[in-house]
């Protein structure tokens, strides 16, 4: 079951460790719906600053937003190609190692 | 130049001692040519900003009208008087390259521009698809690309190599429109400290950190105030204050990186100040802004507008410049960042079914809260029909 107001404010939270460049793209709207969907939660989040961003213990649901922003509000069309055919290929990898279990 | 410099030097010998000691910069003297080369520069200044007006004015009045469209006649009439105006407004962009030294480069860039934009006219104005007189008008004249306007910000910054006048040929080629083309000339040169500097110089006087603040051009009632007030315990670093009739350009270095002020007097009463931010450093400083622009608030800096009561500008002037954040603001937590890059990598492990969960989570999520509210909406209606 997804808690999308735990997810909404990880993501809140991990975006104050984010270079600007990367804030400043995604639109003020969002991230204001993005604070109202959090004001439920009670999740506190613990970054680890030697670790890179990919091992910080955040959940899956949080790295999908992430990836989400990304792909919506920084990657150019090329890049957005280039996202959802991995997107794809890690569905079918995942696919055929249940198959295989 | 000798029958010049022989006027020069009678007007400065004829001049009162206290006036020409304010040429003299302390530590250095500046001489005849000097003072000719200052004093035309900022001709060419005054003379930009008063054909910025006219190119403004020329394009308000150029809009077309419904009975530009009456009939064939009239059409023709007023495409016409369209290539008639971008011809106008070729010279006095020439005029201003010239007299600013813009340079070969730059002079050329221009050429280039106003053959591209004469034979986009003509294609709109003659082609096959029948535009509209308004859109021809708006697309050769007055279109601005937001786009374009990032790609300025990026471009024209004080203190940076090729920040100014000399940056224009870089970018002139994404620009499509005459007001976008003014938009370019006008950050370039607001932007040019070399420019600024190169202006006659009136006064100077240092802060306690040991930077210049100077006033230079023609001193007009407000840029007196804003020089003789500026306090020089204010945390800036090198000031230009550019004053001629009507108006005030001011850069001050190490707010915002090379934070600029366009202070427009030309109002009884009210003054207009137009500002520009090249580096963030601290966001939610940067929003607390008076008159800030939250739209234009990228990586590649923010513009905000404010109006100010004549009485109160030099106060109003010092606590603005004293609230836009420097490099000392740039938060803790910034020092520890994740960058774009890294997003991306973590977007490249992502699978399509979970995403998609996620985002069908979240509208559900959204939709649910929105039903929410519209039956306490409806509630409150009917507990305040029964009261």
């Amino acid at each position: 079951m997804i808690k999308v107001d735990d997810i909404a404010k990880e993501t809140l939270d991990i975006l104050k460790y984010f270079d600007f460049n990367f804030v400043s793209k995604i639109p003020n709207n969002f991230l204001e719906n993005l604070k109202k969907i959090s004001k439920t939660s009670t999740i506190t989040i613990n970054i680890n600053k030697d670790k890179p961003l990919k091992e910080q213990e955040i959940s899956e649901g949080c790295k999908d937003l992430i990836s989400l922003l990304y792909y919506n509000y920084v990657a150019n069309e090329r890049e957005r190609e280039e996202i959802l055919e991995y997107w794809n290929e890690n569905e079918e990898i995942a696919k055929q190692t249940t198959k295989k279990i | 130049m000798e029958g010049q410099n022989k006027k020069i030097k009678e007007k400065y010998e004829n001049v009162e001692v206290s006036q020409k000691q304010s040429i003299i910069v302390e530590g250095s003297t500046t001489n005849l040519d000097e003072i000719t080369r200052r004093e035309e520069q900022y001709r060419a200044l005054v003379d930009f900003f008063k054909k910025d007006i006219e190119i403004k004015t020329d394009l308000i009045n150029l809009s077309p009208e419904s009975i530009d469209e009456y009939s064939e006649d009239s059409r023709m009439n007023y495409l016409d008087k369209l290539f008639t105006e971008l011809k106008n407004m070729e010279f006095k962009f020439k005029e201003i390259a010239k007299n600013l030294n813009m340079g070969l480069q730059s002079e050329n860039s221009l050429n280039t521009y106003f053959e591209r934009a004469t034979d986009t006219l003509s294609k709109l104005a003659y082609g096959y698809n029948r535009e509209s007189l308004q859109e021809i008008y708006q697309k050769v004249f007055t279109d601005m690309k937001p786009e374009l306007l990032e790609r300025t910000k990026q471009t024209f910054r004080g203190y940076t190599m090729q920040g100014g006048l000399k940056a224009i040929p870089s970018i002139i080629n994404d620009v499509d429109s005459i007001n976008e083309l003014l938009h370019i000339v006008h950050s370039s040169i607001i932007n040019d400290e070399e420019l600024l500097q190169s202006m006659p110089i009136l006064e100077t006087k240092k802060n306690t950190l040991g930077y210049d603040i100077i006033l230079y051009g023609e001193a007009n009632e407000v840029s007196k105030e804003i020089f003789e007030n500026f306090p020089i315990d204010l945390d800036v670093g090198y000031t230009d204050i550019v004053s001629m009739k009507d108006r005030a350009l001011m850069m001050v270095r190490d707010r915002g990186y090379a934070l600029t002020i366009d202070i427009d007097s030309s109002n009884k009463g009210t003054i207009d100040v137009r500002y520009f931010i090249p580096k963030i450093c601290n966001l939610d400083m940067v929003k607390a802004l008076p008159g800030i622009n939250t739209s234009s608030i990228t990586q590649n800096g923010a513009s905000g507008f404010f109006v100010s009561k004549e009485q109160n500008i030099s106060e109003t002037i010092f606590n603005f410049i004293d609230s836009v954040p420097t490099d000392m603001d740039i938060p803790k937590s910034e020092t520890l960042t994740f960058s774009i890059d890294d997003a991306k990598s973590l977007a490249t492990g992502r699978k399509l079914s979970n995403i998609k969960e996620l985002f069908s989570e979240f509208k559900q999520f959204i939709k649910s809260k929105s039903n929410v509210q519209k039956l306490k909406g409806e509630d409150k209606e009917n507990y305040d029909q029964s009261r």
